[in-house]
């Protein structure tokens, strides 16, 4: 399972995980080239745009390992 | 401070240096010459004959364009591993603005025939100087598209969170750019009047986006701003 840390800042996670970015897309959330994004960490993103942790992770999560998954069949 | 030394700061995080290995940075550096600035010294002026280029090491410069009535322009902030007045590697150029030192600055500056030279050893930079010249004219072209459609709380908002993007540094209480930016600086910075700056600032500091104290600012719910930003 992938490790998704909750202090890694979003610019981060995008870094190691570019998929991730359809999440925040899916969800409408404008994290993804938001100008904080180098500073805010997915904790902050949690507090700021009134989801869950699991909920967050879990959405990550599945944008990553669905497009590795179309990506090998 | 020996120049490898302060390379190590600047080298990571430097596009005039993309594609350079640390010795080829070092060979370059080296055949530059090194200026030591204090806090509000001048490097060069707007009109001189610009015979250098220069690249940061440590501190920054304010780039300040002046109108003929007096009036100043910031065109932009240069910071550690970012280079200025590329103009002088043409023949017969001025300085199209001063720049002035914020903080302890030290810089290495080249002249037109050294940074020929190099450019011809070294051709990773030429690309690097045309990359950064492309992305600071499409800074400017959006910047001025602000200044032409929207209004000026919208472009206060935008001038804060670039500034905060390219200087910002994690706080307590948000993000906070990292040197002195006076509501003057700042009405220079987007062409607004200092009484409306004041204004607009106080009232995003009681709404809790900002705080402002003697020309520190924390921006402290920079979502807030974002959203604010984007639709007034």
């Amino acid at each position: 399972m992938i490790k998704i840390d909750l202090d890694m800042t979003v610019q981060e996670l995008l870094a190691h995980h570019p998929r991730a970015t359809t999440a925040f897309i899916k969800h409408r959330m404008l994290c993804v080239g938001c100008p904080a994004q180098a500073f805010h960490t997915l904790e902050d993103v949690v507090r700021i745009h009134g989801c869950t942790l699991d909920g967050l992770r879990n959405a990550i999560r599945e944008a990553i390992e669905v497009n590795l998954a179309e990506r090998n069949s | 401070m020996d120049i490898t030394a302060i390379i190590e700061d600047s080298f990571h995080q430097s596009d005039f240096l993309s594609g350079i290995t640390e010795p080829q940075a070092a060979d370059i550096l080296n055949r530059g010459n090194r200026v030591r600035l204090k806090s509000g010294e001048i490097l060069f002026r707007q009109g001189d004959p610009a015979y250098k280029s220069f690249f940061i090491l440590t501190g920054r410069l304010k780039l300040i364009k002046l109108h003929e009535e007096g009036k100043e322009t910031i065109l932009r902030y240069i910071g550690p591993g970012e280079i200025t007045a590329i103009i002088s590697v043409f023949k017969g150029k001025e300085y199209p603005a001063t720049a002035e030192s914020i903080g302890i600055t030290e810089a290495v500056g080249w002249d037109k025939q050294t940074m020929e030279q190099l450019m011809l050893e070294y051709p990773p930079l030429s690309v690097n100087m045309l990359r950064c010249t492309i992305n600071r004219l499409d800074e400017l072209q959006n910047r001025y598209m602000e200044i032409c459609a929207e209004q000026v709380e919208q472009r206060i908002a935008r001038a804060l969170l670039r500034i905060m993007k390219q200087s910002g540094r994690r706080a307590e209480d948000g993000i906070c750019i990292d040197f002195p930016l006076s509501r003057q600086e700042l009405a220079d910075y987007i062409g607004a009047t200092i009484f409306t700056v004041s204004r607009i600032l106080s009232t995003w500091e009681k709404k809790g986006w900002i705080k402002s104290k003697r020309e520190q600012i924390t921006i402290c719910d920079p979502h807030s701003l974002v959203l604010f930003s984007e639709h007034p």
